[in-house]
């Protein structure tokens, strides 16, 4: 095909109108052709196209079709699905851990340094957490590898999420969240472990005025355990005295 | 996102269960190939919704008993220079600014972007139902989406 010839089938390559002949035709042409940056520009307006669609709702609502996409990555990963236990019972060790898990400001937890380590995971960790930004609904993403290295993200409806790095079974695990509303100096969120329906001090902090904290935590994580955030009075409490705001299980 | 993917996708399929399970595929789709994805939210979003209307159209064109949409590899389907650019409008680009630059098109331009893009009819087969030559089909179609390049900003953007 020649530069004219191409340039009459700009529009209707971007809008997948084309025969796969065409197509090849095309991509083979523009390679070496200024008519590239054409062809970038009338696919930018095809993504803009994708925003006019109605605001509808799905028949069974956007959390129901949220819980069908979850349970449908589950099932294609083999992750079993637990229900996530509400907090009860008491303290193992009934201690507040130190504030080992100091607050730093954070970024992005998608560019943190740990995620690098998993580059060679067959699913990239760094995409659970743009996955979830996608969703509107709740959603629990889990990756695991033989390892026991795991990555874990829950993101809730309302925003709330937290991400969970880990080694399984070592004391090596970086948790990232968001969505927390800074506090009064009277008041700390409080992070749990919930093992065997006990909770599990895992320390206290503070989020920023982006409403996140990241830290790493001095605990060995095991799949299963559940993880959860609750707000308690200024440096924590024995056992959580409150519902947690965010639960989720690994 | 969820909701602009469900809204894509009922679009196409006017059906809400059927747009459920098209959304459901692209969300899997975009999952398995998450490793060849990198990073970057916008390029993510971008694929997403890619994927969304590839799945229903491919589900419209089943249904219709026309053949499936060619069968382009989705991350390559997501060019990175278009990505970059509608990341820098995307957040002006609301639901309601696209549907009025739509209509301030020209009708028949509007027309065959429409039939071509949430119809998944390839240029001869609008041509075939709009009676309009091929080569004016050809034309509508980029000479419609010239237009919204500039009225979504992308034109100066570039
Ligand atoms: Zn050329």
């Amino acid at each position: 095909m020649k530069c004219d010839e191409v340039r009459d089938l700009t529009g209707a390559y971007v809008l997948g109108s084309l025969t796969e002949d065409e197509i090849r035709q095309i991509e083979d042409h523009v390679a070496g052709c200024d008519l590239h940056a054409e062809i970038a520009g009338l696919a930018a307006v095809t993504m803009g196209l994708a925003a006019a669609g109605p605001e509808a709702e799905p028949p069974s609502g956007f959390t129901g079709l949220g819980e069908r996409i979850s349970a449908a990555i589950r099932a294609d990963q083999n992750v079993p699905h637990r229900e996530i236990a509400p907090i009860t019972g008491t303290p193992i060790d009934g201690s507040v851990s130190p504030r080992t898990a100091s607050s730093r400001p954070e970024s992005s937890p998608a560019v943190s340094s740990r995620t690098l380590r998993f580059a060679s995971w067959p699913v990239a960790a760094a995409l659970a957490v743009a996955l979830g930004a996608l969703l509107v609904w709740n959603v629990a993403l889990q990756m695991n590898d033989p390892g026991g290295e795991l990555v874990h993200f829950f993101r809730e409806e309302d925003g709330d999420w937290v991400r969970v790095e880990a080694t399984l079974g070592e004391s090596n695990a970086t948790v990232s969240l968001g969505g927390f509303e800074p506090l009064p100096s009277s008041r700390d969120y409080q992070l749990w472990a919930v093992r065997n329906d006990a909770a599990i001090s895992l320390g206290v902090f503070e989020t920023g005025e982006n409403g996140r904290w990241s830290g790493d935590i001095d605990f060995a994580l095991e799949r299963g355990d559940g993880i959860a955030i609750t707000e308690e009075t200024a440096g924590g409490s024995n056992a959580p005295t409150a519902e947690p705001l965010l639960s989720t299980q690994l | 996102m969820g909701r602009r993917a469900f809204g894509l996708a009922f679009r196409v399929l006017g059906d809400g269960s059927a747009a459920e399970d098209a959304v459901q595929d692209a969300f899997l789709d975009l999952w398995r190939q998450a490793a060849s994805v990198d990073g970057g939210k916008g390029r993510v979003d971008s694929l997403l919704m890619t994927l969304v209307h590839r799945r229903a159209i491919d589900a419209l064109r089943a249904r219709e008993r026309r053949t499936r949409i060619s069968g382009v590899m989705p991350d390559e389907a997501v060019d990175h220079d278009a990505v970059e650019l509608f990341e820098k409008v995307a957040n002006a680009l609301t639901h309601e600014r696209v549907l009025e630059c739509m209509e301030s098109l020209p009708k028949d331009q509007k027309h065959a972007i429409e039939l071509a893009y949430f119809g998944g009819l390839t240029h001869s087969e609008i041509a075939q139902k709009t009676g309009a030559p091929l080569g004016t089909v050809k034309g509508r179609l980029r000479l419609g989406l010239l237009r919204l390049r500039a009225d979504f900003g992308i034109e100066a953007a570039q």
